[in-house]
């Protein structure tokens, strides 16, 4: 379980977490959804003690990071699977982490065999490819058998095989009542995988909510052709119902149904010849949780690709 | 460290499960230990350590037994009444050969000692010990104990290797000693405390720049640009003269000398002088790693 009470981290001038304040459930597992920059990793550093919140308090299974007694058992957690020394063996850097908390050697080998790593155990981690990289950093947070899981971006780089692992692994330790919380640039992952969904744009928290709601809030919308446009819009707007236009001749009307809208169209003397309801993807209710935050527009439109640093 | 209830609780609850294995400082030091010992730089950097001690001990040998060599036969020319001041030079010369080492030896401990925390900020692996050890000064306390205890070692192991190979080269003229000679067993501690304290010094500056070359350009500056600074200094203005006593060089020297001179400081004011330098740098770092993000 993790707990944040007004969290901020200023870095000079620049406010990468504003003042955030959520929870994270054991049991099931929480996405943590936002655009590049928007403060995903800023936030798991403060969790983890990293960093110094400028203001605000986090507490992880009811205490602060630094406090517990055998940490790696509370919290297991892959901020960056870089993080770690290129010149040792996964072995190494695994009896490295036991050796902090007296975890016994069965079981470094427990949480190789676990994360697929058994055969490379002996390679120098310089050779690894970013995926064997990101298990043997998923093998290192495991080590503990930690209560609550945090995972930064954790299937960045792997291939299909990969993210279905990380899913499923996700899904698993949350079905063993642990508090799983994944981070993500791309709400397809997410949707896939989390229960519940906190979207942070720009530092501060747009949405925290389970999964299916924040689908059902990515309102309904339809498309509308039509010759008499300047009546419509009339009618529209005297109905108070958002639209915009998306080319010549053709709107894009949201918070009506497509019935009301024929109505509206009759009554204003337009003809439509088209009336197209669209429901909103969850990728789409996420692009509009985030339409006025992302930092770098292009980042996001990048969203498809492997744009985290 | 203090527990509190809850933590004594779920210390209990732990112990029922996986034996009771929580952080402590001793795990940590275990870990760091790991990591030394994991990484081939740290071998060879020791080796080469060791090696210089005793390689640096033999050289100092065969200077002095050729020295020695040199006045038997001045003093055989001029009818052999040999100066016993001189003979007791010797007889000192060869009993600071242990430690001679020292002064090659200390660039390789405090480069490896920077390394120990430099590189960890390097390869960002800092983050992942602090995940593990989040109490910082427990993290940078166990790195330290480890680096100075290898140094510690390397200066004495190598010390009485130098010891035992030059007594058998230094027979010949008579000036070949026991261990419990006076001086020699101080000597060849102080070898191993001054090793341990210059990398005490390295690990602080590295912990403190967070980079590996910058830190070693930093410590190596200390050791001997420093010196030459200070006595262009004391050349310049006789306020600076004594100043150069307490650098770290200068009073490790006399730290590990068996005799020194008479405007040095003495051995244990040298000794001193260097826990000084070790114990503030490292003050400044714990004080530093703690508050700063990682
Ligand atoms: N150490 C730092 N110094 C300065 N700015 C930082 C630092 N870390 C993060 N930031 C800034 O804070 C913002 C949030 O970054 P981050 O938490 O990494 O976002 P995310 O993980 O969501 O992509 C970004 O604008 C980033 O540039
Ligand atoms: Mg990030």
């Amino acid at each position: 379980m993790i707990e944040a009470y007004g969290l901020t981290k200023t870095y000079g001038k620049r406010t990468a977490v504003d003042g955030v304040t959520f929870t994270v459930q054991p049991g099931q597992v929480t996405g943590f959804l936002g655009p590049n920059g928007a403060g995903k990793s800023t936030t798991m550093r403060l969790i983890l003690g990293l960093d110094r919140p400028t203001s605000g308090r986090v507490l992880v299974n009811g205490r602060p990071y630094v406090e517990h007694a055998a940490p790696l058992r509370e919290v297991g957690a892959l901020l960056d699977a870089k993080a770690l020394h290129p010149a040792r063996s996964a072995v190494k850097h695994l009896s490295v982490l036991a050796a902090t908390h007296g975890i016994s050697r069965n079981r470094v080998d427990e949480v190789m065999a676990m994360t697929g790593i058994t055969e490379i155990a002996r390679k120098r981690i310089k050779g690894f490819s970013l995926g064997m990289g990101q298990r043997l950093g998923i093998a290192a947070a495991l080590l503990g058998d930690p209560r609550t899981v945090i995972f930064d971006e954790p299937v960045n780089g792997l291939d299909p095989e990969g993210v279905q692992w990380v899913r499923n692994l996700s899904r698993h330790l949350a079905s063993e009542g642990r508090a799983v919380f994944l981070s993500s640039h791309l709400m397809s992952e997410m949707a896939q995988t989390a229960d519940h969904l906190i979207v942070i744009g720009r530092g501060r928290i747009i949405a925290d909510a389970p999964v299916a709601e924040i689908l059902a809030q990515g309102r309904d919308r339809s498309l509308v052709r039509s010759d008499q446009l300047d009546e419509l819009r009339a009618g529209l707007a005297a109905g108070g119902i958002a639209f915009r236009e998306l080319e010549p001749g053709l709107l894009e009307v949201s918070g009506a149904e497509p019935r009301k809208i024929a109505w509206i169209a009759r009554e204003h003397d337009a003809l439509i010849h088209e009336l197209t309801p669209v429901r909103a993807s969850l990728e789409e209710a996420y692009m509009e949780l985030t339409r006025d935050e992302v930092e770098y527009r292009s980042a996001a439109l990048a969203g498809a690709g492997e744009g985290t640093r | 460290m203090t527990t509190t209830a809850p933590a004594s609780r779920r210390g209990a609850a732990a112990a029922r499960q996986d034996g009771g294995k929580g952080l402590t400082f001793l795990r940590a030091v275990h870990a760091e230990w790991l990591k030394l010992t994991s990484l081939r730089s740290s071998y060879i950097i020791l080796t080469i350590s060791l090696v210089c001690m005793v390689g640096v001990g033999l050289l100092s040998t065969f200077a002095l037994t050729a020295m020695v060599s040199g006045f038997i036969a001045i003093d055989a020319e001029q009818g052999g009444a040999g100066q016993q001041s001189l003979v007791d030079e010797f007889g000192i010369m060869a009993r600071e050969v242990p430690a001679a080492g020292t002064v090659i030896a200390q660039f390789l401990v405090a480069s490896l000692a920077v390394m120990q925390i430099g590189s960890e900020y390097g390869t960002r692996m800092i983050t992942t010990t602090l995940i593990a050890v989040p109490r910082r000064i427990t993290a940078v306390l166990a790195k330290t104990l480890v680096i100075a205890g290898s140094a510690f070692a390397v200066g004495v192991v190598g010390a009485l290797i130098s010891y035992a190979v030059a007594q058998p080269l230094l027979e010949p003229h008579g000036l070949n000693y026991p261990l419990i000679a006076d001086g020699v067993i101080r000597g060849i501690i102080s070898a191993g405390a001054y090793l341990a304290l210059i990398a005490v010094l390295g690990l602080s500056i590295g912990a403190l720049l967070r980079n590996s070359a910058g830190g070693i350009v930093t410590i190596l500056g200390i050791l001997t640009i420093l010196p030459i600074l200070v006595a262009i200094l004391s050349g310049l203005n006789d306020s600076f003269k004594d100043l150069g006593l307490f650098l770290p060089t200068s009073a490790g020297m006399d730290m590990v000398a068996i005799r020194t001179a008479q405007d040095h400081l003495t051995q244990v004011q040298g000794g001193l002088v260097v826990l000084a330098w070790a114990a503030v740098a490292l003050a400044g770092a714990l004080v530093t790693v703690k508050r700063r993000d990682a």
